[in-house]
């Protein structure tokens, strides 16, 4: 569980890039100030050019602040040895190709001065933790990007890091890849580990974020947890089983919020998430792998699932 | 044979000029690096964001060697500050200033106050530069690291199929036999000089395509981003791409090299195995003429390349009433030399030219007198000399005669006796005596000669035919050169250096007029002769020095630049240290017609090169402009590299020894270190100052 330890601390974060004679291009950050504690998960959200990776550059050393400090473990950014204590997964996996998984995972040891001993046994563990012991002699360039996600993964682990920082870590991954990767992501929290996590996906970071910041041109626009960001005190969710939709519930329900001051704003049945769905489906097919859809077929009952449950019970959405 | 050229081309560093070397290399790597300070400093002040940068970040332990840095910046800036005062002054006509405080025009000056400074500046404006890198050296780099990006270096490499570069190499070995013509005694020459080009020049842009791309691509690949964020310091990239494509280009360099030894050693006919197949290590002595219009160079036949000079022989028409020599002056001998029991070698190659058509293939009668001038001849002047020499040969002959008729005498009785001796003797007997007479016969006489000899002082070796470019030899036995040299050089009356032998050379007196051509090199003691492979392995050590060089240049200049700009910036150093000599007289604004102003407006004009400017003021701005761009190239010529000192083959090619010392270990070896250490230097700057991250 999150402490109150800052792993990572900004104060007025700036970056602005310049052409070659020092005139300003465009300001990617702009007195950026945040903090990130130890064992929690923070998500940098925001639109393409909002900073997220800007961000993500200073505090590893790859860009230098024009302004502002970026301290890393209490460290300065630019200072090599907090790198002992850091994973990075880059956006797309920036690895050698030429190389397969052993070698890959190998080098990157080297790079932390890891014994031969110790290389190995990571390299192994970690090939199999990422799922990729049947593949690991094929030299990178044959794998689908998916893969190499995985091998960037584990590139990333390579040290134990205490701060594990990844840049779009679903980019690219199918659902299933996807939920591996999230789970992932959780259980290296839960090992106390801190991650500090920028993606497009929203429904990732909603997933398994603790805390979230969100960005747009450069400045911080929003900071705080997942839960008290989405949470909407001026609304009320109602939920209901055993009871049919139809004009008189309609009704009733109105004149009921009406007596409160409220007004009905939606009514209707709940509708899971295609990804869930998704995973249901393929979760399915590999407990029975002779069931084929047939197109052909009596449709499903309508509102049941389409395992053919009931189907959940419709959500009502109530405002005051 | 034209192994004088090589020498021509440059003089070599010497272990007793190395302090003088190093001297001159602290002046200019510290000039450099305090030009560097400089522009760091006026960039922090105009870009705020350098202010970041913590150049000297010693941690706590070091944190006392800041101040002392920053002394060292002051003292490094008062110096140059004086320096620049100094060199106004001398503008401004106070010859005190330009006698006393100015630089020295020539390293053979001694060195002045304006010397001392320079170094002294130069020398702290080095340790502000090294310190960091030093430091970091001793406390951040780790060789496992360096270790790991080396080894991915060579597999990158071998994975890319670079290695089919020495495949390359290989095809030219199998064809190369198709368009090689030679004359029988160059055959071992040509291959040597194939070879060695298509080594040097597919290792050449090997190295430059590797040094320039590997770290441009890993930027532009985004794979950089995965190592720096790695406790990897940056500079340990930049020297585990040098190591690894080093150790690949050593490997590669080596079995190529070896194979080819194979291929330039099979087959080699007679003529070709005594021109080129060894390596002599050879004495030189200093060459000077009389009878010609100076001392220091004979006639011009105008010839275009003007390296040597000529002597005319006499003919029956023109007798020459003063004869011209070449002389060589040796002033001591190897201690080898002087120890031997067998004969003492010299070899030779003269350009025999004719004045008269039909005669080209003919060779020309020369003598060589070999003299001990200090017990010979009471003047010392050459001249002098020379005029005695025949008056001295014809006693000489006469004396010969003499002790020769005497000696005949006794070996008639000694015949006598043998005839009385061997009557009546079995006939082993008799041939065993006819032996020890034939042995008598031949110490008498030889007897004869080394009296002559210690008489005298002098050795005549008459009548050598001498034929053009080819290397020839003839031998003194070495009891005849110790009578020579047992008492010979040290030091005269007027304390100058005596020559311990002296050899005057001459064409002999001929039907038509013929003349030869020498250069200094061009005759030599052989004083022992190593196996030809070990000397084609010290060539290819000057070829990897070469590929170092590019490479060490090519990585350093892609720590900033991309790809391409590097590999064409690595370019343009090799092609201008190819140049070297070319560029230094454009500096000294020797280059007939004048810099890149002048020559255009000739070309424009169609002015010939020879023919002056007008005096217009165009044309006087034109070469004011000139002289600044020659200052330019004079300031240029410290950063570009001397290639050609790593230019060997030609000694492999003609059979001359590369010596270990001088020339591998310091010319070389040294060398390609000096120039590489700057590199380095700038190279860890740029690679650590920069941004890793492309802007998004």
């Amino acid at each position: 569980m999150a402490s109150k330890e800052p792993v990572v601390v900004t104060r007025k974060l700036t970056k602005i890039y310049r052409d070659f004679w020092g005139r300003e291009k465009k300001v990617a950050l702009r007195a950026l100030n945040l903090e990130v504690y130890r064992g929690e998960i923070f998500g940098l959200l925001g639109p393409n050019g909002s900073g997220k990776t800007t961000t993500i550059k200073l505090l590893l050393g790859l860009l230098f602040p024009t302004d502002g400090d970026a301290l890393v473990f209490n460290m300065p950014s630019g200072e090599v040895q907090k790198n002992e204590r850091i994973g990075y997964l880059p956006e797309e996996s920036y690895l050698y190709r030429f190389l397969n998984a052993e070698e890959t995972l190998d080098f990157y040891g080297r790079l932390f001065n890891l014994d031969a001993d110790t290389r190995r046994e990571r390299s192994e563990r970690l090939i199999e933790t990422v799922g990729l012991a049947n593949d690991k002699k094929r030299v990178l360039k044959e794998y689908s990007k998916g893969m190499r996600q995985r091998i960037g993964l584990a590139q990333a682990l390579i040290n134990d890091p205490e701060l594990v920082i990844l840049d779009e870590p679903t980019s690219g991954l199918d659902p299933l890849g996807t939920r591996w990767m999230k789970n992932l992501i959780i259980k290296l929290r839960d090992e106390g580990k801190t991650i500090i996590m920028c993606s497009h996906r929203l429904e990732d970071v909603q997933d398994i974020c603790d805390r979230v910041a969100i960005l747009s041109d450069g400045e911080l626009r929003k900071l705080d947890s997942v839960k008290n960001l989405l949470e909407d005190v001026m609304r009320l969710e109602l939920r209901a089983s055993g009871v049919q939709l139809n004009d008189e519930l309609k009704k009733d329900l109105e004149e009921v919020l009406a007596k409160h001051g409220g007004k009905l704003e939606f009514i209707g049945h709940p509708t899971t998430t295609l990804e869930a769905l998704f995973l249901r489906i393929i979760e399915e097919s590999q407990a029975h792998p002779g069931r084929r859809y047939m197109p052909d077929a009596a449709p499903e009952t309508p509102g049941a699932a389409p395992d053919g449950k009931p189907a959940e019970p419709a959500d009502v959405n109530i405002k005051k | 044979m034209l192994f004088a050229s090589i020498i021509l081309e440059r003089v070599p560093l010497l272990w007793h000029n190395l302090l003088d070397g190093l001297n001159t290399w602290v002046q200019n790597a510290g000039a450099i690096a305090f030009v560097g300070i400089v522009l760091v400093v006026v960039a922090r002040r105009l870009h705020r964001d350098l202010n970041e940068f913590t150049f000297w970040d010693f941690g706590d332990r070091l944190k006392a060697l800041v101040p002392v840095l920053q002394a060292c910046v002051m003292i490094a800036g008062v110096g140059y500050t004086a320096m620049v005062l100094m060199w106004t002054g001398s503008r401004l006509s106070l010859p005190w200033v330009r006698e006393r405080f100015l630089p020295r025009e020539h390293p053979m000056q001694p060195p002045t106050i304006g010397d001392w400074i320079l170094t002294a500046s130069g020398a702290f404006a080095l340790v502000v530069v090294l310190a960091p890198v030093v430091v970091d050296l001793l406390s951040r780099i780790a060789f496992g690291r360096i270790w790991a990006v080396a080894l991915l270096s060579w597999k990158e490499a071998i994975r890319g199929r670079v290695i089919w570069v020495f495949g390359a190499i290989a095809l030219v070995f199998l064809f190369a036999g198709w368009f090689i013509t030679y004359k029988p005694e160059d055959q071992l020459r040509s291959y040597v000089r194939v070879v060695y080009l298509s080594m040097s020049l597919l290792c050449l842009i090997l190295a430059g395509l590797l040094g320039a791309f590997s770290i441009p691509n890993d930027v532009e690949n985004n794979t950089i981003h995965t190592i720096v964020t790695k406790p990897v310091e940056k500079f340990e990239i930049v020297l585990g791409r040098f190591l690894g494509y080093g150790a690949l280009l050593t490997i590669g360099l080596l079995v190529a090299s070896s194979l080819s030894l194979v291929y330039v050693l099979r087959g080699v006919n007679e003529d070709a195995a005594f021109e080129s197949d060894k390596a002599r290590v050879s004495h030189y002595g200093m060459l000077h003429f009389v009878g010609t219009k100076s001392s220091r160079e004979g006639e011009n036949v105008g010839r275009e390349w003007s390296y040597r000079s000529y002597i005319k022989g006499p003919t029956k028409q023109n007798r020459q009433p003063v004869r011209q020599y070449a002389i060589w002056d040796f002033y001591d001998f190897p201690s080898e030399v002087k120890a031997r029991t067998t004969g003492v070698v010299f070899e030779y190659s003269f350009d025999i030219f004719r004045l008269s058509k039909g005669q080209e293939d003919k060779g020309v009668f020369c003598s060589f007198t070999l003299v001990n001038p200090k017990k010979k001849f009471a003047n010392m002047d050459p001249s002098q000399q020379s005029r005695e020499l025949d008056g001295v040969l014809d006693e000489m002959r006469k004396t010969r005669e003499k002790l020769k008729s005497a000696k005949d005498k006794l070996l008639e009785e000694a015949a006598a006796a043998l005839a009385t001796n061997k009557q009546g003797k079995s006939k082993e007997v008799q041939e065993k005596l006819d032996e020890e007479y034939a042995e008598l016969e031949k110490k008498e006489y030889a007897a004869i000669e080394v009296e002559v000899i210690q008489r005298f002082q002098v050795i005549h070796v008459a009548a050598q035919m001498v034929t053009d470019f080819h290397t020839q030899r003839f031998t003194i036995p070495a009891q005849e050169f110790k009578a020579l040299t047992s008492d010979a050089g040290g030091k005269g009356p007027d304390n100058n250096l005596i020559p311990a032998v002296r050899i005057f050379v001459s064409a002999d007196e001929s039907e038509q007029a013929q003349m030869v051509g020498v250069a200094a090199q061009d005759l030599y003691l052989v004083v022992s002769e190593q196996p030809f492979w070990q000397n084609y392995y010290k060539g290819v050590f000057g070829l990897w020095c070469t590929h170092m060089l590019v490479l060490g240049v090519a990585v350093a200049c892609s720590t900033y630049f991309s790809g391409v700009i590097s590999l064409l910036l690595t370019l343009f150093y090799y092609v201008a240290g190819m140049n070297r000599q070319y560029l230094m007289q454009i500096a000294e604004g020797q280059v007939e017609g004048g810099g890149p102003g002048q020559s255009f407006i000739r070309l424009a004009t169609r002015m010939t090169p020879s023919a002056p400017v007008d005096g217009t003021p165009t044309a006087s701005i034109v070469q004011v402009m000139d002289r600044f761009f020659s200052w330019w190239v004079g300031r240029l010529m410290n950063l570009i590299p001397d290639v050609n000192r790593h230019d060997l083959y030609q000694f492999v090619a003609n059979g001359f020894d590369i010596g270990w010392s001088d020339l591998l270990l310091l010319d070389n070896g040294v060398g390609l270190i000096a120039y590489l250490v700057p590199w380095a230097i700038l190279a860890y700057y740029l690679m650590k100052y920069r941004e890793i991250a492309n802007p998004q």
